[in-house]
C-alpha cells in the first residue's frame, strides 16, 4: 500500500513522439500506460514502482480502427468497447467479437486497450489467440523508427514479449481475410469474466472446391505464451476436412500445449477440454462455411 | 503532484496526492464522497463504479493522474436538485436493495448501460451489469428496476 503514496510524475503524452522523448530522458524506472487495468494492480500490489508514468492512451495516432485496400490497422490504445463497437470489425472479422465479450466486465472494457493486452503477454488473455488467427502483424515504433513483428514472434516467455525498452507498440496490422474464410473463438471458463481454463480460436478459409486452403488454431492459456497448434493446422490444409481429418488435428495439440499443473485443474483434464473445444471449434466453423453461399 | 484539479459532478476540487493513487481512494479519503464504495481491490467486484466521458469505468483501476480534465460523475452526481435520477429511483420503486452496499456501483453502471443503449433487453441488461457483484438480491429485482428506468426513459 506504501507505493500508492509515491510521489512519482504522470505524464499524459500528447503524440508519440512526445511519449518517446518522455521516456527517454528518464533516467528512473518509467512504465507506459494505457487503459492501467493491469498496471494500476501491479502498483497497488507494490510490483513495480516507477517514477514516471506516460500515458499514452489519448494519443491521437493510436487510436482507432482503420479500413485501407488490403488491411485494417488498430490503433494501440483503442479500448476493447470501442472495437466491440467497430462496424469495420464486425464486417471484416466478426468472430473477433466472441473474445471482446468474454474480457471482464464492461467497464474494465471500456478502459483496457488492445495494445495493453498485447504488451502484458498474459497467456490466459482472451483477445491475442484471435489476432493470431488473423496474421496480424504490429508496429513497434522507438526514437530510432519503426518496425514490423509478426505476432506469432512477438510472445517470447511467461509475460515476456519482444518489446524492448523505448519502444512503444503504436498499432495492430490486420491483413483483410480471403473469401470464404470464417472463424470462431470458445472458451471454458469456470465463471463468466473470469480467465479462460482452456480456449481456443479457429479460422478456416475454403477454395471454391470446399477444401481448406488456410487454417488457424491459436490457444488460450495452452502454455506459457499465447501459441498457434501448427502441426493441427497443416493437418487440415489441403483436406476437405471430414471428421477423421479433424480427429487427427486433435490428436497434434499434445505437441504444442504446455499445461502446468494447479490444484483445481489437473494436467490431463485441461488437456481433455483442449481437446475437446478444439474439435467442437473445428466443426462449427466448417458448418458456418458449409452455409455460406459460394 | 500538487494542485490536481478534478471535475466532479460539475464541481471543480484541487487535491494534493500522488497521481498514481486511485480514484476510488481520492474520492473517499481525500474528497469526502463516499457514495463511490470500496471492497475488492482488483477490479472484480464494480461497487466503485464511477462514470467518465467515455462510459463507466472501475475508480480502483483508474490513478488519479488519468482524469484531470475530465468530467467525473459519482452516485453523488445522479441527483439533481433534490431529485433523484430515474435509475435511482426505480432502485427504491423496485426494492432492488437488500444489504445495499453494492448499489451505488450498480446504478452507476445501469446508468452508463441507458445512455449507450435507452431499449436494452434483458439479455443485454444482465450484459451491462456483469462487472458488478450483489452477494444479497440474486439480481432479479436489479435487473427489473433497470428494466422499469429504461422504459420510463421513453
Amino acid at each position: 500500500m506504501l507505493s500508492i503514496d509515491h510521489m512519482g510524475e504522470y505524464h499524459v503524452a500528447t503524440s508519440i513522439e512526445d511519449a518517446l522523448e518522455k521516456l527517454s530522458r528518464c533516467e528512473n524506472d518509467s512504465q507506459i500506460i494505457a487503459g492501467g487495468q493491469t498496471m494500476m494492480l501491479l502498483i497497488r500490489q507494490g510490483l513495480i514502482n516507477p517514477d514516471l508514468l506516460v500515458d499514452i492512451s489519448k494519443i491521437e495516432q493510436m487510436r482507432g480502427v482503420v479500413e485501407n485496400k488490403e488491411n485494417i490497422r488498430i490503433g494501440a490504445a483503442t479500448t476493447y468497447s470501442e472495437l466491440k463497437r467497430s462496424s469495420v470489425i464486425e464486417k471484416e472479422f466478426g468472430y473477433y467479437k466472441d473474445a471482446l465479450s468474454e474480457i471482464a466486465g464492461p467497464q474494465v472494457r471500456n478502459q483496457g486497450t488492445i495494445g495493453g493486452g498485447l504488451v502484458y503477454g498474459d497467456p490466459a488473455l482472451d483477445t491475442p489467440p484471435v489476432l493470431l488467427t488473423l496474421d496480424a502483424e504490429l508496429e513497434i515504433q522507438s526514437l530510432e523508427g519503426i518496425r514490423r513483428v509478426k505476432l506469432e514472434d512477438f510472445f517470447v516467455d511467461y509475460y515476456e514479449t519482444a518489446i524492448k525498452d523505448g519502444e512503444i507498440l503504436t498499432g495492430i496490422i490486420i491483413p483483410k481475410l480471403p473469401k470464404l474464410s470464417a472463424g470462431k473463438y470458445r472458451t471454458m471458463t469456470p465463471r463468466h469474466g473470469d480467465y479462460a481454463l482452456a480456449g481456443v480460436c479457429v479460422r478456416l478459409t475454403l477454395n471454391e472446391n470446399k477444401e481448406c486452403i488456410c487454417a488457424r488454431i491459436g490457444l488460450t492459456n495452452g502454455g506459457d505464451i499465447p501459441k498457434r497448434a501448427i502441426t493441427s493446422e497443416k493437418i487440415l490444409e489441403g483436406t476437405l476436412m471430414h471428421n477423421e481429418i479433424i480427429e487427427d488435428s486433435v490428436k497434434c495439440l499434445g505437441d504444442v500445449l504446455e499445461i502446468n499443473e494447479d490444484i483445481q485443474t489437473p494436467k490431463s483434464y485441461r488437456e481433455k477440454v483442449f481437446d475437446g473445444i478444439t474439435r467442437q471449434t473445428i466443426i462449427d466453423v466448417r458448418s458456418i462455411l458449409d452455409g455460406v453461399e459460394q | 503532484m500538487s494542485g490536481m484539479k478534478l471535475d466532479i459532478n460539475n464541481k471543480i476540487y484541487t487535491v494534493n496526492v500522488s497521481p498514481y493513487k486511485s480514484l476510488r481512494d481520492v474520492l473517499r479519503y481525500d474528497i469526502g464522497l463516499t457514495g463511490t464504495k470500496e471492497s475488492c481491490d482488483s477490479g472484480v467486484c464494480g461497487v466503485c463504479t464511477v462514470l467518465l466521458e467515455k462510459g463507466a469505468v472501475k475508480s480502483c483501476l483508474i490513478p488519479v493522474g488519468k482524469v484531470i480534465g475530465e468530467k467525473i460523475t459519482t452516485i453523488e452526481g445522479l441527483e439533481i436538485d433534490g431529485e433523484l435520477s430515474k435509475m435511482q429511483q426505480a432502485f427504491i420503486d423496485c426494492f432492488a436493495s437488500q444489504c445495499g452496499y453494492c448499489i451505488p456501483g450498480f446504478i452507476m453502471a445501469a446508468t452508463s448501460l441507458l445512455e449507450e443503449n435507452n431499449k436494452p433487453t434483458i439479455q443485454e441488461i444482465r450484459e451491462g451489469l456483469s462487472g458488478n457483484l450483489c452477494r444479497c438480491t440474486g439480481y432479479v429485482k436489479i435487473i427489473d428496476a433497470v428494466k422499469k428506468a429504461a422504459e420510463s426513459e421513453i
